[in-house]
């Protein structure tokens, strides 16, 4: 049956070509928008994952720090330490401001931290060093790259100059990117020395998360308190809720393409070839040959574009993120494997769908 | 109705008509049609274009069903045989031969031929020799792995009789075999068909319009307008 499909493939080279190439571009389409989905994921919230805390403690209402308010006095770390069973409760400061690029300010997620406390700092240091005083800054890596920023250069915020000591990792957001220096620095830079956004704290016993979470709320009023897992959970879920979900209908609307293109490449051989099926038809083909034969030319198709999108992606997306440095893409096995079962299927659909036409033709159309 | 001496009946056509109806008018194209054909002779349907000889074909074949009467394949009333039945005997009992060759064009001769062992279940072995045998037979075996369009007119009938001969079919159907073809490559197709239904003791059954075929057959069933004009049995 291959064999027949392959020959009937093979009688028009360019078309099959355009065909298969036509597809792959598709294929290219859903796996990028899927790898930028997942890398943006990954990137928004990469911060907060690799801040093992065991608490996080914001201002009531609150429930995550990339779209949320929160507000918290900086007494209350001493407050949440002298609980019994919180080991350390680190302050972090939140703030998005500009960084001065040229003549315009380019927006950072900017984060202050207490450089003596385990958290707040960046999930991973590429290049360079952590923080040790103030007027140092680590920038993301793909904001530094994009704006040719490295080790030792000056960066200007507001009117305060900082010294790039190190570039992270896991830090990039797509439409903003994490920036971090000491948490007097961001004080500063608010101009409100005695606030800040949350506080992550470690504590001694972790079974106690629960105990521990309700004597915060009983002795500092007006704060909540979420669980690693949960806070976690909240960030990725307002993320979902924000521009992700375009990324995942464009994705969608690409197999709609994909199924329709291909249909219609299938409808339109059937119909060309319609004198040949009626010729297989009078010589006692048997009534499952034809469908498997269409079956068989969508599944070599779309095999050969699969092939081909993974020939091209890789080397498009680094194309892409060598011109686009801020945009974080993240692929996995999964997803090329899920992709190619979608690709598979769709094929499936759309040679079942066009095979209906198999069944217009008459044997007596060729007498 | 044509009268059969001692050999087996492989076609029993009874009584038969067919009435097509396109837009409310009635065309009767096969009128109240009765033959009857054997192993070892090769019938030749005769009759001007729109006769009806086609039609007729299109029914022994099982492609099209009667309007009224009765058509009888190895002794059975194909209108008992279920469609799988008809595309089984189809692929393993009759072979089809086309006034425009209509070979595959994607296909090379081989491939031609032996597509229809495949309908036809044969091993991949029993189809390379049963392919191999007939490429030999009809003198193509130089033209294999040619295209279609790279085949004459004459080359091409050739292959299309190989195709419809190589599974052994008991029954030939050939609908103007020589039409396309200049006047000796007719001949010879119809030679060919001839020889087949004697030496390999088959049945064959040509509609055509050319009268100089006659002289090849052995039974002639002239028809006009849907009706049997005229009888010949040698």
């Amino acid at each position: 049956m291959t064999f027949y499909s392959i020959k009937i493939l093979r009688d028009q080279p360019l078309r099959l070509a355009l065909t298969i190439g036509g597809i792959a571009f598709c294929i290219v389409l859903m796996l990028f928008l899927l790898s930028v989905y997942f890398g943006v994921k990954e990137g928004s919230v990469e911060y907060i994952r690799s801040n093992r805390a065991d608490l996080w403690v914001l201002q009531r209402n609150a429930w995550n720090i990339l779209r949320g308010s929160s507000i918290l006095s900086t007494s209350y770390e001493n407050k949440l330490e002298h609980i019994p069973g919180i080991q350390q409760a680190s302050p972090i400061l939140l703030l998005l401001t500009g960084i001065k690029v040229k003549d315009s300010d380019v927006t950072v997620f900017l984060t202050g931290y207490d450089i003596k406390k385990p958290f707040g700092g960046p999930p991973s240091i590429i290049e360079g060093r952590s923080l040790q005083k103030d007027d140092e800054i680590i920038l993301d890596y793909s904001f530094a790259k994009k704006y040719n920023y490295k080790s030792g250069d000056e960066v200007k915020i507001q009117d305060n100059s900082y010294t790039v000591v190190g570039l992270s990792e896991g830090t990039n957001a797509l439409v903003i990117q994490y920036a971090f220096v000491t948490l007097n620095d961001a004080q500063s830079l608010i101009g409100f020395p005695g606030i800040v956004t949350c506080f992550a704290i470690k504590i001694e016993d972790e079974n106690k998360v629960n105990r521990i979470s309700e004597v915060i709320r009983n002795t500092i009023p007006g704060v909540e308190v979420y669980s690693h897992q949960t806070f976690l959970d909240n960030n990725i879920k307002e993320m979902e809720t924000g521009f992700l979900p375009f990324l995942l209908i464009i994705a969608v609307l690409g197999t709609v393409v994909l199924t329709i293109v291909l249909s219609l490449l299938l409808t339109i051989n059937i119909i060309e070839r319609r004198k040949d099926f009626a010729i297989l038809k009078v010589i006692g083909s048997p009534s499952g040959f034809l469908p498997r034969l269409v079956i068989g030319q969508a599944m070599l198709i779309s095999s050969a574009a699969c092939i081909t999108a993974l020939i091209i992606f890789f080397p498009v997306v680094a194309l892409t993120e060598s011109i686009l440095p801020e945009l974080s893409t993240k692929t996995s096995p999964e997803q090329v494997l899920t992709i190619t079962c979608v690709v598979w299927i769709v094929s499936l659909f759309s040679s079942l769908f066009s095979s209906h036409r198999i069944k217009r033709i008459y044997p007596l159309e060729v007498f | 109705m044509l009268e059969q001496k001692d050999k087996p009946t492989i076609v029993e056509v009874k009584n038969v008509s067919r009435i097509f109806n396109y837009n409310g008018k009635h065309t009767t194209a096969v009128n109240n049609i009765s033959l009857r054909s054997s192993y070892g002779e090769l019938l030749l349907i005769l009759g001007p274009s729109g006769s009806g000889k086609t039609t007729l074909l299109t029914l022994i074949a099982g492609l099209i069903k009667p309007t009224s009467g009765n058509v009888f394949l190895f002794g059975n009333d194909i209108a008992l045989y279920s469609s799988k039945e008809l595309q089984q005997l189809r692929a393993k009992q009759i072979g089809f031969v086309f006034q425009n060759f209509l070979l595959i064009d994607s296909f090379n001769v081989e491939e031609n031929i032996s597509i229809v062992c495949g309908f036809a279940g044969l091993t991949c072995k029993q189809t390379r020799e049963r392919t191999n045998q007939l490429l030999e037979q009809m003198h193509i075996e130089g033209l294999a792995k040619k295209y279609p369009p790279q085949l004459s007119q004459g080359e091409k009938q050739r292959a299309a009789i190989a195709r419809a001969t190589v599974v052994s079919s008991d029954l030939i159907i050939a609908d103007e075999p020589t039409a396309s073809l200049e006047t000796n490559q007719g001949f010879e197709v119809i030679e060919l068909l001839h020889r087949y239904a004697i030496e390999e003791n088959k049945c064959v059954i040509v509609a055509s319009h050319d009268l100089r075929l006659k002289k090849f057959t052995d039974k002639i069933l002239q028809i006009e307008d849907g009706k049997v004009n005229d009888m010949d049995i040698e």
